[in-house]
């Protein structure tokens, strides 16, 4: 595949930059002093005049993401690889497109320069093309950061486990006695606990999603329910019931769509151009099953950093691990930019910003341009972890032709994981060898009018360029028998590292020093935060031994794998603090840090440090098993406390900081349209293969996909399949606050606006909602429906009220001229518009 | 809760009450509101309803022209001559002291400063009200466009537009008292129109409008989602009648209320028993102010709708006039990115021009109307830019000094006040914090701002927090 082909020339030209690097000091004066005049007279005045135009930074442009106004530029090249080698005519690009082959490049665009001029090139290459023109290095930047004074900081500070406190009359857990305590100090006491209906209905919401169906909950009530006495509950059955939900399936679902929200997960670039990422949905099924299996989160946290580096036992384990580094992958991209070096930095700066933000809670992208502006990293550490990605290769796929930083993907066929397409018959496969042929010729057929002289508009060219890529890549997506291939996007390391310098102001033609690759000063012991130091150190060796990565000689060309194993270790300060905050936060509503996404000094201190510390400690003993730990706090008194409003405690505690009570909550979007499935019969519980966005292709949305679509989109399947294009949400998951997955968002947003209630009065798939479970509640007797219906909506059976105003509202509406059966559906409606629906109590 | 309203204090109590009251009179207060075009009418105390504040204002409402990322003042409103005779030269911060890259003139009676980039704008100089002492805290986008919104980076607090709805309710029962045109999602999303701790019925509502000026036709087409002639989704219903959705919604509203009854303070539900009535409202409403379709070539040629690059930032401009006209009381327009760390010489160039005429048209049409002597309209960004520059093309985040304007609304026009050094670097005569802004803001609207206040957490939390000084100097 020539796009393949591509890759491997990009990576050659890396190559040789690091070469030339390498090998620059070495030249002698005297042949400098001859070459510097030869390049002078003969070279740069060519340059300036017939290339600058288009790829300098004069001129602002970097066509092809070629610049040829430095030495380095030069050697580094653009898009199709280095435009020049040293000593090298084969491999120098520009000689090639000077020479004006038929099958290159022809450049200067405007006509084929002298023979005596490219004689001249020919001639500068062979001496070794010798350039004056290198970027002049800066002195070092030094930082002003105190990193000594900075480990102060709580959150950088290991955390302890606390003596726990007496356990009083009311606390049950341990997590009750660290939540008494506080409450206590501050003056304020607990409401009562909740019922067995808020708290069965809580669990379903909270892990996985779902309301529970009536006779879930009648089942689950009378076991319970102790003594009949509904507020005296079977603790024992309760943690029959969370033991229950948390091996569904739909918990996995539930709790992977929450880390979807912190890995920015999506299926386009959203960037200048919106192209689809049409294997981005592995990374999302990963996500899912890790959950369902409990992954360890300290394997979580690898994976996701360095899958492709991790010690493995067969393939299939091997290719797993590559879809979990989609982490590195799914992020927001500009993938129309010109300038090669400058997309590469911005991609290395995003990854920077997901990896520390997601599993830090720490900013280091802020220190890009400067030294952080409020927390003790300086600019140095940035370039210490750029270092690494920089030795990354990450694949995310698309076509050349329609971005211009288009990568190949990653190729796991007959690995083992599923396929995201059904097999091809003979005669599909058949005409998408026809497409391809008849794109071709027509591209050929143009190339050849080009070359008789006539005009083919540029629009024209770059459309059937595009078709003819497409197709091929419709093909390339099957073997030969019809079968389809299976691609994932993810990391890779480099051959080796690249040197990385510390750019003042980030600006690439403004190098400073050097930086060696490591991680953050201020999380690693004194002196120790070098990638060299992880490696040789025995203390920070023993470290990599607990890590459980088997073989001690194993390590990466990059660095991630240690950058990993330093994040998922039990010394980092912040790792395991800030994912129980995380869980803590999905669990009550707020973090015990609000700022779920900063541990930094701009964000909030924690309202509980001794409870977190606990959390984080106990986290780590329990194996990083996410299930437990929310196991232990959905059996904590704490969190099976009412949510019922109390004066004097809210008004001195408004915000509920010290847990008097639980927080009251709307549901998040996904879980309103999952619930309003849920409620209407429709829901399809099956998990869907791959992804819908395979039917609109490859592409930008724009072009490709009809937004009404995603927009409008009537599919039965959980909304964690949705498609996830950036900024073109599904309507209803756009209303209710679903994030758009620019950055790392941890917490969401939770609005109230009137365009959701005209949402949910008149769109029509709401309506289809109704009208379904209407059906099901005329199955109910007459008089049974009332109760039926709330049941099936509320889990609960209708206070005498309610059913009074049912009846008021049919009789109301007695006379309409409608049908008796889109009565009841009105009524239905009615019921799931109700805020009672999209909360949890 | 009557008359007692210059305090400004709604306890939890009485705003039940105020719900309890509201929704006795559902149905007729939506009839009555179907009824009538523009309902300024008599009914039962909302949460919306209009309130009179502490003291006569001087604006009826506000427009807030919100230019996200930082613009540059040196560029554009704060002349600085001696930058231009330091031009390259050292500078104390680091980088070369850089000259505008536009010229300036004097503009109006009252000669005021403005560059080359404002030239529909600079005809209405004696309109301005020029705010050269602008400051704030933080330099750092997301914390400064906050403070701008709320008074506030660190906590979640009300929007300034949330704030003058809860003090002055709004004159529309029919449509969103507080509206937020193409507002971001980042720098705090959400937070930025938000209610925080005030009745949701206070939060500022989103609507987007097509922005198809050049440079944003191609972002545009993937944000915009489903085309829609009436500006909002979902706003007719094809299943029921008038009549069965009113019942509808009175079942709906009479559920909420029950649980209301039943949980006591509840935000979620009252902020849906709410929504719901204004929603059923929109439905009629909505469509109607947003179809320019009676509004003549001259007006829309006025904002420069149909032309580029002034289309998608002049429909807006021509929106909120209409919005304020329909006697929605705040109304922010979203324009950017003007945050030119580099390539400032065409980036910012074309903001100026995307937003230009449209600006100088909605000032225009206001004063034909006879509305811009109350209606105030507020042009800023969260800060501005450096007066210094490492390579000459490009401004770094400046929050020590920068420029805001204000005009109509009980102003002074044609009125430069405060002053940043002789670089324009840092505020050094009339300084302006944001919560001295907000202040003005709210003393403009007729409050005191160290009155407007409202219980949370045990304490009468402000706009203003514990500080902010109204500027007396520029009012009219």
């Amino acid at each position: 595949m020539w796009l393949l082909r591509l890759n491997s020339r990009l990576d050659r030209s890396l190559l040789c930059f690091a070469v030339v690097l390498l090998l620059a000091p070495v030249v002698q004066a005297q042949v400098r002093d001859e070459g510097t005049r030869f390049f002078e007279s003969n070279i740069r005045p060519v340059l300036i005049k017939h290339c600058y135009e288009c790829h300098s930074a004069e001129s602002g442009k970097a066509r092809g993401g070629l610049k040829v106004d430095s030495a380095e530029a030069l050697h580094r090249g653009g898009d199709t690889g280095p435009a020049v080698v040293p000593r090298n005519l084969q491999k120098s690009l520009l000689h090639e497109v000077l020479l004006y082959g038929e099958d290159s490049y022809q450049m200067p665009p405007k006509g084929k320069l002298p023979d005596r001029v490219i004689a001249d090139f020919r001639k500068w290459i062979q001496m070794g093309a010798p350039d004056p023109r290198a970027t002049e290095i800066n002195p070092d930047v030094k930082t002003e950061i105190d990193i000594e004074k900075g480990r102060e900081f709580w959150a950088y500070q290991p955390p302890e486990m606390p003596e726990l406190p007496p356990k009083g009359d009311w606390s049950r857990t341990d997590i009750d006695r660290f939540v008494a305590e506080q409450r206590t100090q501050n003056g304020l006491k607990p409401v009562g606990d909740a019922d067995a209906q808020a708290l069965i209905r809580r669990l379903y919401f909270v892990l996985i999603g779902l309301p529970p169906s009536p006779e879930d909950m009648q089942r689950w009530m009378s076991r319970i329910t102790l003594s009949g006495r509904s507020t005296s509950l079977d603790q024992t059955a309760v943690a029959d019931l969370i033991d229950h939900l948390l091996e569904q399936p739909q918990y996995g679902e539930r709790w992977g769509r929450h880390w979807m929200d912190v890995a920015r997960f999506a299926e386009s670039t959203g960037g200048d151009q919106n192209n689809t990422f049409l294997h981005a949905w592995r990374y999302r099924d990963w996500i899912i099953d890790a959950f369902n299996a409990d992954m360890p989160y300290d394997q979580f946290v690898r994976t996701q950093l360095a899958g492709d580096l991790l010690p493995i036992a067969d393939e299939r384990e091997w290719a797993d691990n590559i879809i979990g580094t989609g982490f590195l992958a799914v992020g927001v991209k500009l993938v129309g930019e010109e300038d090669q070096q400058k997309y590469f930095a911005d991609l290395v700066d995003e990854q920077i910003d997901a990896t520390t933000r997601a599993f830090l809670g720490m900013s280091v992208a802020c220190a890009r341009c400067h030294d952080h502006k409020f927390d003790p990293i300086p600019q140095a550490d940035y370039y210490a972890l750029a270092g690494v990605f920089r030795a990354t290769e990450t694949h995310y796929g698309l076509l050349k032709a329609q971005a211009r930083q288009a990568t190949t993907l990653i190729d796991l066929t007959g690995m083992g994981p599923e396929a995201g397409t059904p097999n091809l018959s003979r005669d599909e496969y058949a005409k998408l060898i026809q497409a391809r042929d008849d794109a071709r010729t027509t591209v050929e057929d143009a190339m050849k009018k080009i070359r008789s002289g006539e005009n083919v508009f540029r629009g024209t060219l770059r459309r059937i360029r595009s078709d003819r890529d497409e197709t091929e890549a419709a093909l390339q997506a099957f073997l030969g028998n019809g079968q389809p291939r299976v691609f994932a996007m993810g990391a890779q390391d480099r051959d080796f590292a690249l040197p990385t310098r510390l750019l003042v102001r980030g600006e690439l033609d403004n190098p400073a020093q050097e930086v060696p690759r490591g991680l953050v000063k201020v999380l690693s012991p004194e002196g120790k935060h070098t990638l060299a130091k992880w490696t040789t150190d025995p203390a920070v060796r023993r470290e990599k031994i607990a890590a459980d990565l088997g073989d001690l000689s194993y390590k990466s060309t990059s660095g991630r794998l240690e950058l990993a194993q330093w994040i998922s270790s039990r010394n980092n300060p912040l790792t395991a603090r800030v994912m129980v905050n995380r869980i803590w936060h999905w669990m009550f509503g707020h973090g015990i840090v609000r700022t779920v996404d900063d541990f930094g000094s701009a964000g909030d201190p924690p309202s509980h440090a001794k409870l977190l510390d606990y959390l984080a400690i106990q986290f780590m003993n329990e194996g990083w098993s996410v299930k437990k730990l929310i196991r232990e706090i959905a059996l904590s008194r704490t969190w099976q406390l009412a949510s019922t409003h109390n004066d004097a405690a809210y008004s001195s505690d408004p915000g509920n900081i010290y847990l008097w009570r639980m927080n009251r909550r709307r549901l998040e979007a996904e879980a309103v349209r999952d619930a309003m499935l849920a409620v209407s019969g429709k829901l399809d519980l099956k998990r869907p293969r791959g992804t819908l966005l395979r039917e609109a292709g490859e592409g930008n949305v724009g072009q490709n996909v009809f937004e009404p679509v995603i927009r409008g989109l009537d599919w039965d399947h959980r909304s964690v399949y949705l498609p996830r294009v950036r900024a073109v949400l599904p309507e209803i998951l756009d209303l209710f606050d679903a994030p758009d997955a620019g950055l790392v968002a941890g917490s969401r947003d939770s609005t109230s606006s009137p365009l959701q209630s005209l949402y949910l009065m008149n769109n029509p798939w709401m309506q289809k909602q109704a009208v379904a479970m209407s059906e099901r509640v005329s199955e109910a007797p007459g008089s049974e429906r009332i109760r039926r219906a709330h049941q099936l909506v509320l889990s609960r059976d209708p206070t005498k009220t309610e059913s009074e105003a049912a009846i008021a509202f049919m009789t109301r509406i007695s006379d309409a001229r409608m049908s008796t059966d889109d009565k009841l559906a009105a009524y239905c409606q009615a019921l799931m518009c109700t805020a009672e629906f999209r909360s949890i109590d | 809760m009557k008359r007692q309203l210059c305090s400004n204090r709604i306890t939890a109590i009485s705003r039940r009450d105020a719900l309890r009251a509201t929704s006795a009179g559902f149905g007729l207060l939506a009839f009555a509101g179907l009824a009538s075009a523009d309902a300024s009418q008599d009914v039962t105390p909302s949460l919306l309803a209009p309130k009179n504040p502490h003291f006569e204002p001087r604006a009826k409402r506000v427009i807030f022209l919100c230019m996200r990322g930082g613009p540059s003042h040196v560029d554009t409103f704060d002349y600085k001559p001696r930058l231009k005779q330091d031009h390259g030269r050292a500078s104390h911060y680091g980088s070369p002291w850089c000259a505008p890259h536009w010229k300036f003139a004097q503009h109006g009676q009252s000669g005021l400063w403005m560059s080359e980039l404002f030239p529909n704008l600079a005809e209405h100089a004696d309109e301005l009200c020029m705010l050269h002492g602008m400051h704030c805290d933080q330099p750092a986008h997301a914390q400064a466009y906050l403070q701008m919104h709320t008074g506030h980076f660190q906590f979640v607090r009300p929007s300034m537009g949330a704030w003058a709805l809860y003090g002055l309710g709004t004159e529309n029962q029919n449509l969103p008292g507080f509206i937020s045109i193409n507002p971001t999602t980042a720098n705090g999303g959400a937070q930025n129109y938000g209610s925080a701790f005030l009745p949701a019925a206070y939060q500022g509502t989103k609507f987007t409008v097509q922005d198809s000026s050049a440079r944003n036709r191609r972002i545009d087409r993937m944000r915009r989602g489903e085309v829609n002639p009436y500006g909002i989704n979902n706003a007719v219903n094809e299943q029921l009648s008038t009549s069965v959705q009113r019942a509808q919604l009175d079942l709906i509203a009479s559920l909420d209320r029950a649980k209301l009854d039943n949980d006591k303070v509840n935000p979620i539900v009252e902020g849906a028993i709410e929504n719901f009535e204004l929603a059923f409202r929109m439905q009629d409403a909505v469509p109607r102010v947003m179809d320019f379709s009676n509004e003549t070539d001259v007006t829309q040629k006025l904002y420069g709708i149909g032309e580029d690059p002034t289309d998608g930032f002049g429909r807006q401009c021509l929106l909120a006039r209409r919005f304020a006209e329909a006697g929605v009381r705040f109304i922010e327009l979203g324009h950017g990115t003007w945050d030119q760390h580099s390539n400032i010489q065409t980036a910012l160039a074309d903001n100026c021009a995307e937003t230009d005429k449209p600006i100088a048209g909605l000032i225009a049409d206001l004063k034909q109307r006879d509305m811009l002597k109350d209606t105030l309209i507020i042009w800023g960004g969260e800060f501005g830019r450096t007066p210094y520059s490492a390579d000459g093309n490009g401004r770094d985040h400046n929050h020590k000094g920068y420029t805001a304007w204000m005009a109509g609304g009980g102003v002074k026009g044609g009125l430069a006040y405060g002053a940043t050094d002789e670089h324009g670097y840092e505020a050094v005569d009339g300084k302006m914090h944001i919560h001295d802004w907000h202040a003005t803001i709210l003393h403009l609207l007729g409050f005191d701002h160290e009155q407007l206040t409202f219980r949370h957490g045990g304490r009468e939390m402000r706009l203003t927090e514990v500080s902010g000084s109204v500027a007396t100097d520029i009012l009219a």
